[in-house]
């Protein structure tokens, strides 16, 4: 059964409809890309999931229940994480604090602390800065802190949000092991992704948005191969 | 522009960029997002001075040229956001623009002409804040105008605007390329760049990586590559 299955689902920023009908479903323990030209409501697919924008009709289910009016905070309850655009961390704050503040909904100081070494032995650089401001860490670093951040409470499913943006190449590399070594852990995860081929790659099954709208669905390797997904991309399929 | 460059703590958003712009024609700047196409707009217009390079207008140099400066000369643009003035009526953000050379009433004459190029004339006494975001593009479109411009670089015409809005507004860039002027267009809307785009170049990392016309840009693999992504295996 999908953990996380849109139906129709329509959307957009106060009167400015994005998504014109979006549906999709992602199984536990998968990864399934979203991508597509700019414009094409990969990003707004999130916000609508997350409750952030203006939902205009659809079903959004996850786990069998409907995420439709509920609050950021119930939806992270229920266990899907989030990752946002461009690497939104506290800068002032330490890698430390940082980590707390993703486990702010847990009360039991056991919990959290289970939490920290669990995201400490993913990404042992973090361990090693934990003292330090996260405005002073490169891209990389603030991406895995974001990342590292939304696991704090041992999500089922987390979304990524363009994770690949503006990391120098070396840094790619790190972070598509690093979500592939999450999906072996078995973590359910969704990105959305503007580098296709990258994402692809690593991904069991992906959906092409256009303008709002599904246009292709597929394996990742189907997709990576058809030139069709690629042509999309400067207008002309 | 000839080997422009532009670095931004330790990112060098426009690394050694060249291409000529041909006169009276409508051309594309297009590139995955951080490719430097902005930059590129802020360069050519003194809003960002270059570390190195030039750029030259009709054969001068506009190095070290004030925004100002380089508007007069005939180069004006839109943003990617637009900049018009909401506590303004629209009238009032067409006479916002100052320095024109021409009495009041020709300055006047010269605003309700253009404000009529962009379907806005029934709206000519609203604030320019109740406008909606199209119509706010068309407005700021019709201000950069005011000075008859020889070149005018757009930023993302299209976003943002509703279809209607945007054939009208397509239109109207087609008039002015008839009337001899020259556009520069980036834009995100492949539509809007391979259907109306004669030439295009194309940023990656900021460099330019391809250059021509669409139906040569549509099918290059170097394009292709850079919005799509390299595999890495």
């Amino acid at each position: 059964m999908a953990l996380l299955e849109l139906r129709d689902v329509r959307a957009g920023y106060g009167a400015i409809q994005i998504l014109q009908g979006v549906t999709l479903h992602v199984n536990a323990g998968e990864v399934v890309s979203v991508i597509g030209p700019n414009g094409a409501g990969k990003s707004t697919t999130f916000k609508v999931i997350m409750g952030f924008i203006t939902y205009l009709g659809g079903d959004i289910v996850f786990d069998g229940r409907p995420l439709v009016g509920q609050t950021p905070d119930r939806i992270l309850a229920l266990g899907l994480g989030y990752v946002p655009q461009g690497r939104v961390v506290f800068t002032r704050m330490t890698v430390r604090e940082n980590l707390e503040m993703g486990a702010y909904l847990e009360r039991d100081k056991a919990k959290i602390e289970a939490g920290m070494e669990f995201v400490y032995g993913l990404f042992p650089r973090l361990r090693e800065r934990r003292r330090q401001l996260a405005g002073t860490m490169s891209g990389g670093e603030q991406q895995m802190l974001a990342m590292a951040r939304a696991l704090m409470m041992r999500p089922r499913m987390m979304m990524l949000d363009e994770p690949s943006l503006g990391l120098s190449p070396r840094f790619v590399d790190e972070l598509f092991d690093t979500i592939v070594e999450l999906a072996r852990g078995g973590l359910t995860v969704m990105l959305v992704e503007q580098n296709a081929a990258r994402a692809l790659e690593i991904s069991d099954r992906a959906y092409v948005l256009e303008l709002g709208r599904n246009r292709f669905q597929g394996s990742g390797q189907q997709l990576l191969d058809d030139p069709e997904v690629r042509r999309l991309y400067l207008g002309g399929a | 522009m000839r080997d422009l460059r532009k670095t931004f703590g330790g990112v060098r958003a426009v690394d050694g960029c060249s291409f000529s712009v041909p006169a009276g024609k409508i051309s594309g700047l297009i590139g995955p997002n951080g490719s430097g196409k902005t930059t590129t707009f802020d360069l050519l217009t003194g809003l960002t001075r270059p570390d190195g390079g030039r750029v030259l207008y009709r054969g001068n140099d506009l190095a070290g040229l004030k925004p100002h400066q380089i508007f007069r000369k005939g180069i004006t643009r839109t943003f990617q956001i637009t900049r018009i003035f909401r506590e303004m009526t629209v009238l009032e953000n067409m006479l916002s623009v100052t320095g024109l050379g021409v009495p009041d009433h020709v300055a006047r004459e010269r605003a309700h002409e253009l404000i009529a190029f962009v379907n806005l004339t029934h709206l000519r006494a609203e604030y320019g804040g109740r406008l909606s975001y199209g119509q706010q593009k068309l407005l700021e479109f019709a201000r950069a105008l005011m000075t008859d411009p020889d070149l005018i670089l757009l930023d993302e015409p299209a976003a943002g605007v509703n279809r209607t809005l945007l054939q009208h507004l397509l239109a109207q860039i087609h008039r002015l390329q008839e009337s001899g002027k020259t556009v520069l267009i980036v834009e995100h809307d492949m539509n809007v760049i391979m259907n109306h785009c004669e030439r295009i170049f194309v940023l990656d990392y900021g460099v330019k990586i391809a250059e021509g016309p669409p139906a040569e840009i549509r099918h290059d693999e170097r394009v292709l590559d850079a919005y799509f992504g390299r595999r890495r295996r």
